[in-house]
Parts: structure tokens; C-alpha cells; sequence
């Protein structure tokens, strides 16, 4: 049997070395991709659940007094260096941003008797008015 | 000999590569662990609104008022005496406490569009004693007492709202089934309710990362008696 050539032993060599190599990279990067995309998934479950919260306990101050309040959003202007959208709408609210042109949303519901609404982006504050019909509104302002 | 070289190169490429995951799935399960027990705490803490902060009939809680009232003896001597406080409107539910929340035995009587609330307390000479009284009802119109004597002065310290855990919110509660009581209140994770004869939800589970909330709430007790308490609330 006659011995393969030491260039095409070299060469054959190199390119499992070149292909294990793009696998491995390839592995990494989406491993890191998937775990970013977890990591502000995560971050955007908890900036949804404070607002939420926010959204709640500006609503409780509207049933003891019959002020206007605006509460200032606490919250980071930037989740995994993307700005995010907080949205409010009928009985719940949204906040999203987009990842490598892949929008990531997280929905939550608020069973409160008050109309919701507005968008913005971050820095933004909540603002609570009572109407002239008694209905308590929660609007999302700059 | 070359291909021995290029499996151990291979090896150790793979063994380093591996730490390095290893490594940062660790950090990364830390940095997600501090997320979602942030998470926790804001959906316990909106729970708590829910339950206890807001007046709706998702609530568990029902506004009360408290009078606080001054007593003075100036009579001059030790004695007993029959206090009488009319309210107006017709309220219900009243008790009196003293000011350490220990309930004054009283009666009440409906007298037209008043109601009567008589008690009894003992002063000592030039004594000053605080009561409260709880009701459930319209704020007052009115109150006076009534003296027949002259023994004792009384002075309104206060009339306030009072947020008042309601015996029949917490029934209602109970008689729901857990996952509508977690729609209608828009709650993603598992929760549990300890309070006095309100117990509410499951068990968590033992390697659940819990967040525990305990909240102090005035309770109506299923004698009508209003009581100082805790709540505690478990999200996982």
C-alpha cells in the first residue's frame, strides 16, 4: 500500500483542524446569541413586572385621593444596549426592543378599572388623572 | 507521530473550550437568578397591591374608619362612668378598643337617623384615657357625646379611612379556583396567601427559589372584631 504524501497528509490535517475550529465558533456564537436573547428576555420580564407594579400602586393612590400623580419608571433607558418600548393598552402592557432585527416582547396583564394608554421609550413616567366621568386614566408620558 | 500531536492539540482545544463554557453558563445562571428573583419580588409586590392596597372586587381588603377620642376626668374623684357617643349617619359594626386594640364591651342602639354607642370605663382622678371606635360605613356627619354628668370631657382626635381585611372577600376568595384567581389578577408565577382564616393557594414547592413578603393588616375577625395581624405572601 503506498504511504499518502507528507503535503497531502499536512494539508488533510489542516482542513479537519480549519473545519473543527468554524464548528466550535460557530457553537460559540450561538450559544452566546442564545444566551443573550435569554438574558434580555429576562430583563424585560422584570422591567414589564415593574411597571406592572408601578402601574398598580399609582392606581390604589387614585381610589385614596383625587389628585393627578405621575410616578417616575425607575428603569435602565437601555436593555442589552438597545433601547425598549413600553406600550400600554386596554387591561395590560408590552415592553419590547429588537435583537438582530428579531423583536423580543413580553406582554402582561393589568385587571385594573382604568383606561391605559401611551408608548414611549425610556426615560418615561406614568401619570394618573381622574376624569370628568369618574374613570381613572393611566397614561405612559415623556 | 503527527497525528498523535494533532489528537492531543484537538484534545486540549476542546477541554479549554469546555472550561470556558462551563464558566460563563455559571455566570450567566447567576446574572439570570438575580433577574428573576428581582422579578419575584415585583410580582409579590404587586399581588400585595392587589390584595390589600387596592377597593375593588378583586381585593381582599374593605375601607373602615377609626375615631380616635380624649377622655378626661375632671370631676375630681375615682370613679366608673357610662359613656355615650351618638354617630350620625346610621353606621354599622361598631366597636370600641381601647388604645392597645383590646375591644371596651358596648352596645348600640339605633335612635332615628343616629346610632348610639354606650360603654362603660373607669377613671381614675384627672385621668386621660384614648379610645378608638371602628365602624364600617359613610364617614360621620356627626358626633358627640353625650354627658349627663360633667365628670368627663371628650375631645375628636381624629376621624381617618382605615384599610380593613374583609372576612367576606376573603370567603370570596376562597371559593375561586387558583388558576382564575392567577388570570384574573394577570400572575405568571405560583403564589400562596397565609393569613388568618384566609389561607389561599398551594404549598411551594421545597427547591423553589420563594419570595416571602409579610405585610401588617388590621383583620376582621369572623366575630365582626377588628384585629392587628400579619399577612404573608409566598411567590415562586
Amino acid at each position: 500500500m503506498k504511504a499518502i504524501s507528507p503535503i497531502l497528509s499536512h494539508t488533510i490535517l489542516l482542513a479537519v483542524g480549519l473545519a473543527a475550529i468554524t464548528l466550535i465558533l460557530i457553537s460559540v456564537s450561538n450559544f452566546s446569541a442564545d444566551m443573550e436573547k435569554i438574558s434580555i428576555t429576562s430583563q424585560l420580564s422584570y422591567a414589564a413586572e415593574f411597571v406592572k407594579g408601578e402601574i398598580l400602586r399609582i392606581y390604589s393612590l387614585a381610589n385614596q385621593s383625587k389628585t393627578t400623580n405621575k410616578v417616575k419608571l425607575s428603569l435602565p433607558e437601555r436593555i442589552g444596549n438597545e433601547p425598549y418600548t413600553i406600550e400600554l393598552y386596554q387591561n395590560g402592557l408590552k415592553v419590547g426592543t429588537s435583537l438582530r432585527n428579531e423583536v423580543l416582547e413580553i406582554n402582561k396583564k393589568v385587571n385594573i378599572s382604568a383606561i391605559l394608554n401611551g408608548t414611549s421609550t425610556l426615560p418615561a413616567s406614568l401619570m394618573q388623572q381622574k376624569l370628568e366621568n369618574g374613570d381613572i386614566l393611566i397614561s405612559l408620558v415623556d | 507521530m503527527t497525528q498523535i500531536d494533532f489528537v492531543i492539540a484537538f484534545v486540549l482545544i476542546i477541554t479549554i473550550i469546555y472550561f470556558a463554557i462551563s464558566f460563563v453558563s455559571s455566570n450567566f445562571s447567576n446574572e439570570l437568578s438575580v433577574f428573576e428573583t428581582n422579578e419575584l419580588k415585583e410580582s409579590a409586590s404587586s399581588l400585595q397591591r392587589y390584595l390589600f392596597e387596592m377597593l375593588d372586587d378583586k381585593s381582599l381588603v374593605t375601607d373602615a374608619k377609626k375615631i380616635k377620642i380624649l377622655f378626661k376626668e375632671v370631676g375630681g374623684y375615682d370613679h366608673p362612668e357610662q359613656m355615650n357617643i351618638s354617630i350620625e349617619p346610621l353606621v354599622n359594626k361598631v366597636h370600641v378598643y381601647d388604645n392597645f386594640m383590646n375591644e371596651i364591651s358596648s352596645e348600640s342602639s339605633i335612635i332615628g337617623n343616629k346610632i348610639l354607642v354606650s360603654f362603660w370605663l373607669g377613671f381614675s382622678r384627672n385621668e386621660e384615657k384614648r379610645i378608638n371606635i371602628f365602624y364600617f360605613g359613610d364617614p360621620t356627619t356627626h358626633i358627640e357625646y353625650l354627658s349627663f354628668n360633667n365628670n368627663i370631657t371628650s375631645r375628636i382626635l381624629s376621624e381617618e379611612k382605615i384599610i380593613v381585611v374583609s372576612k367576606e372577600k376573603c370567603s370570596k376568595l376562597k371559593s375561586l379556583e387558583y388558576e382564575d384567581v392567577k388570570n384574573m389578577f394577570g400572575f405568571d408565577h405560583q403564589f400562596k396567601i397565609n393569613l388568618t382564616d384566609c389561607n389561599y393557594g398551594p404549598e411551594p414547592p421545597e427547591a423553589a427559589n420563594v419570595i416571602v413578603k409579610s405585610i401588617p393588616l388590621l383583620i376582621e375577625n369572623p366575630n365582626e372584631l377588628i384585629s392587628s395581624g400579619n399577612a404573608k405572601i409566598m411567590v415562586w
